[in-house]
């Protein structure tokens, strides 16, 4: 009886980890796999708050307390299947969205240099 | 210039509902306050107008069922208090109090900020109070500027508020000069600066109420009535220019000086437009 407690405890704890950790940074590490080197780079930096800070605006899939002001960054290669097009709106989105737009030209302003922005569209490539 | 009234025509499409129009403009100061009050009556018809007063706790009802708690005993008192002992016992060099070149604390926020008709300016009740000092020949390290006594101008500017509190703001823009600083002040709201490459307007009006990560962004109303306020994120009393300076900062935008005259026609436009709101300062804020 005593074992078998102890196999619930066991299991119980596993599985509040299990849950605890869906809550932090480890899911999201673990979703890293596959990722290339370059992606995984990309993707610090838009998550971070300085730099990208994409999440400051952007719904990410991975990504806690994400802001609501841009559209979900979601199936990217299906809405950009030109990736010339994705870097152009990084660079400077005021080209693709008209002077008007809330989005900070990232490249225009020399707020990420180019290479940056490179790995940032090989991050947003794999959503 | 042409971003500056391009931003100008999205907000009269948007207050004018979508439909394409000519770019609506009025620089009549009233006419233009009603196009702000109109676009976020229109964004949120449930929430009525005399609740801008409380930020972004008029349509989040959980932050604003935390902030009530805050304001049962709330952290400003101490200010206050620290405040009117000030304001009392200190005396400018010729010996007099400083209610002998500002007039007496009760209702004197209320009647600010105002546009002295001689010199063109905006005056800001924090300024007045500097100048006051500096006037009467008060040593430069004494003066409550926010350089080297930031604590005692926020201080006396709570109890100040403090002695308005419950006043309906009602700034007033007859004169021409006034209705000059308006416009200026309008031209710095709509004007997209820095790093960012954002202006007041496009946080504050077009995404005003929505997240940036966790936070919601204030609205185009009701940005100056709550002043000065406790921002318990930081742990300190915020004036109103000093939030202000850090909202221009962030935007990457190498900030004009609090008082500067930039900066107190930003806060001539914002207050005009907070016109009809109770004044609920000092108050707190995250």
């Amino acid at each position: 009886m005593k074992k078998f407690t102890s196999v619930i405890t066991t299991a119980g704890t596993a599985a509040l980890l299990a849950a605890g950790m869906s809550f932090s940074g480890a899911a999201a590490a673990q979703q890293n796999d596959g990722l290339s080197e370059s992606a995984k780079e990309g993707k610090e930096l838009a998550f971070g708050r300085s730099g990208g800070n994409c999440l400051a605006c952007h719904q990410i899939v991975g990504g806690n307390l994400a802001g609501n002001i841009g559209p979900a960054l979601i199936a990217m290669k299906a809405r950009y299947p030109d990736r010339e097009e994705l870097t152009g709106v990084l660079r400077d989105p005021r080209d693709k969205f008209g002077a008007q737009t809330i989005m900070p030209p990232f490249g225009a302003h020399k707020i990420l240099t180019e290479d940056e922005i490179e790995k940032i569209v090989d991050y947003l490539y794999t959503l | 210039m042409k971003r500056l009234i391009s931003s100008m025509i999205a907000a009269s499409v948007l207050a004018t509902g979508g439909a394409m129009a000519e770019p609506a403009n009025p620089s009549d100061p009233e006419e233009f306050r009603q196009l702000m009050v109109d676009f976020y009556a229109e964004r949120y018809p449930d929430v009525p107008f005399e609740n801008y007063n409380l930020g972004v706790y008029a349509i989040d009802d959980d932050a604003r069922s935390q902030w009530e708690g805050q304001m049962i005993f709330p952290a400003t008192d101490e200010f206050v208090a620290k405040g009117e002992t000030l304001w009392n016992e200190y005396r400018l060099p010729n010996g007099k109090p400083l209610s002998s070149c500002l007039g007496e604390a009760k209702g004197l926020r209320a009647r600010y900020p105002y546009v002295n008709e001689k010199d063109g300016e905006v005056h800001s009740l924090g300024l007045d109070i500097i100048n006051c000092q500096k006037n009467a020949g008060e040593d430069a390290d004494k003066v409550w500027d926010p350089k080297n006594n930031y604590k005692k101008l926020a201080n006396v500017l709570a109890y100040l508020a403090s002695e308005s509190a419950g006043m309906t703001n009602q700034v007033q823009a007859d004169s021409e000069a006034a209705k000059k600083a308006y416009n200026r002040g309008k031209e710095a709201w709509f004007r997209r600066t820095g790093r960012l490459d954002n202006s007041c307007a496009d946080c504050h009006q077009y995404h005003g109420g929505k997240y940036a990560r966790a936070e919601h962004l204030h609205m185009n109303l009701g940005n100056t009535t709550h002043f000065p306020a406790f921002r318990y994120s930081k742990g300190s009393m915020f004036t109103l220019h000093k939030r202000m300076y850090g909202c221009v900062r962030d935007t990457g935008t190498i900030p004009p000086a609090q008082y500067s005259d930039y900066l107190r026609d930003l806060e001539y436009f914002m207050s005009y437009n907070d016109n009809g709101l109770e004044l609920n300062g000092p108050n707190i804020r995250k």
